[in-house]
């Protein structure tokens, strides 16, 4: 059986004061810390690619859980802002600065705050297919590549970071089947503009998450015939404060069970969730956590994840 | 359903919006009665969905106060 044996983070040292950023935007502390959720904005170093914070954070899953690289037979990278233009795939460039053998596949998911619950099931779903025992699933989708930073809009949200998820055999967590949307129609919520920088219709961002995403939990729960109430945790992209306060008032009686830890990490995109995962969830005494991942395409995804016994 | 001040009021202290809605002008800026462009954005997307409605980007742009509110909603035709 394929899940996720271990998670481990990277999230650079250096950051953005977001509380002085807000100031010069007229913003005011409490909005920063209370709507926004984000005194910090980790923030690569000009000198790192995206393959440099990847190749860190695998490192770090080696120090941390012993995954040697002779083990590893898949490499996926979720990135919507890949090492250079995209071409080479930025996990190839990852298997070369790791000096792992040619015996390994290797692709990239473009995709952006849902791509991690897509990138477990298209992991799982290959591994099972080509027989592998072990896999790396990485995000990291440095932002700070394609922000303005003389937009209010999008300077006060992103932060960088990047995770690395082994998933293999014997597994501490089981990966449930996922409900995947698209919305195309949206795309002009959340893109980048010919000047290269991104631009985002905040509202519109912020409705769809509202309504649709409490919609779509509600959807996986009820045909999976299970009671919101059996589930432990509920791990939803850390778009912003706001956005997890919008839709956990959804659920009067479950609002402790939804995770909101935003404050030194700014929304980090595919890595969100796996950064919640590892900090509350993988040495947690939880049993059921869903996953939902929502945002760019419009796109959004929920899985759930089960505590082997 | 028509959206009337005493409903938006509800609204308003359901969802935990920083405003004292006792005394809430309707006529002056979101701004001056105390919302931010996120408590503003939550107060539309709860409107859409109690009242099944959709607030288009010229309609968003137009909203000045809470009584535009009012009579945007009201204007698209709830029963």
């Amino acid at each position: 059986m394929i899940g996720i044996r271990a998670i481990s983070t990277y999230i650079p040292d250096e950051f953005i004061d977001n509380v002085a950023q807000g100031r010069s935007f007229g913003e005011h502390q409490d909005f920063i810390m209370n709507k926004i959720g984000s005194v910090r904005l980790p923030l690569k170093h000009h000198s790192q690619d995206t393959s440099d914070l990847a190749v860190k954070a695998v490192d770090l899953l080696r120090t941390q859980h012993n995954l040697s690289l002779e083990q590893i037979e898949l490499i996926v990278v979720v990135t919507q802002n890949p090492d250079g233009s995209g071409l080479p795939h930025t996990s190839a460039v990852v298997q070369s600065k790791l000096e792992i053998s040619n015996s390994i596949a290797a692709f990239d998911i473009s995709l952006g705050c849902s791509g991690y619950v897509y990138g477990l099931s298209v992991a799982k779903g290959l591994m099972q297919e080509a027989g592998y025992k072990n896999a790396v699933l990485i995000t990291c989708d440095p932002y700070s590549k394609i922000i303005d930073r003389h937009d209010r809009v999008t300077s006060l949200l992103f932060g960088d970071a990047a995770t690395a998820t082994w998933l293999g055999e014997s597994p501490e967590w089981i990966i449930g089947s996922p409900m995947l949307d698209t919305d195309g129609s949206g795309w002009k919520s959340l893109y980048v503009a010919q000047n290269g920088k991104l631009q985002m219709n905040g509202r519109e961002i912020f409705n769809f998450a509202a309504v649709q995403v409490p919609l779509h939990i509600n959807r996986y729960l009820n045909e999976r015939r299970i009671d919101p109430k059996e589930v432990d945790l509920f791990c939803l992209h850390q778009g912003s404060a706001a956005i997890i306060d919008a839709i956990s008032r959804r659920y009067p009686d479950l609002r402790e069970r939804f995770l909101k830890d935003t404050t030194f990490t700014g929304n980090t995109v595919s890595s969100s969730i796996p950064i919640l995962l590892d900090k509350h969830v993988m040495k947690s005494d939880f049993k059921r956590v869903l996953l939902v991942g929502f945002g760019v395409g419009l796109s959004w995804a929920t899985n759930l994840i089960e505590r082997k016994i | 359903m028509m959206l009337d001040q005493e409903t938006l009021n509800e609204i308003i202290n359901n969802i935990g919006l920083p405003v004292n809605s006792d005394g809430i002008d309707y006529t002056k800026s979101f701004s001056e009665v105390g919302l931010d462009s996120l408590d503003f954005f939550s107060l539309l997307s709860e409107l859409e969905e109690r009242f099944g409605i959709t607030f288009s980007e010229d309609q968003y742009q137009s909203l000045n106060n809470l009584n535009d509110v009012i009579l945007m909603v009201n204007s698209q035709g709830c029963d």
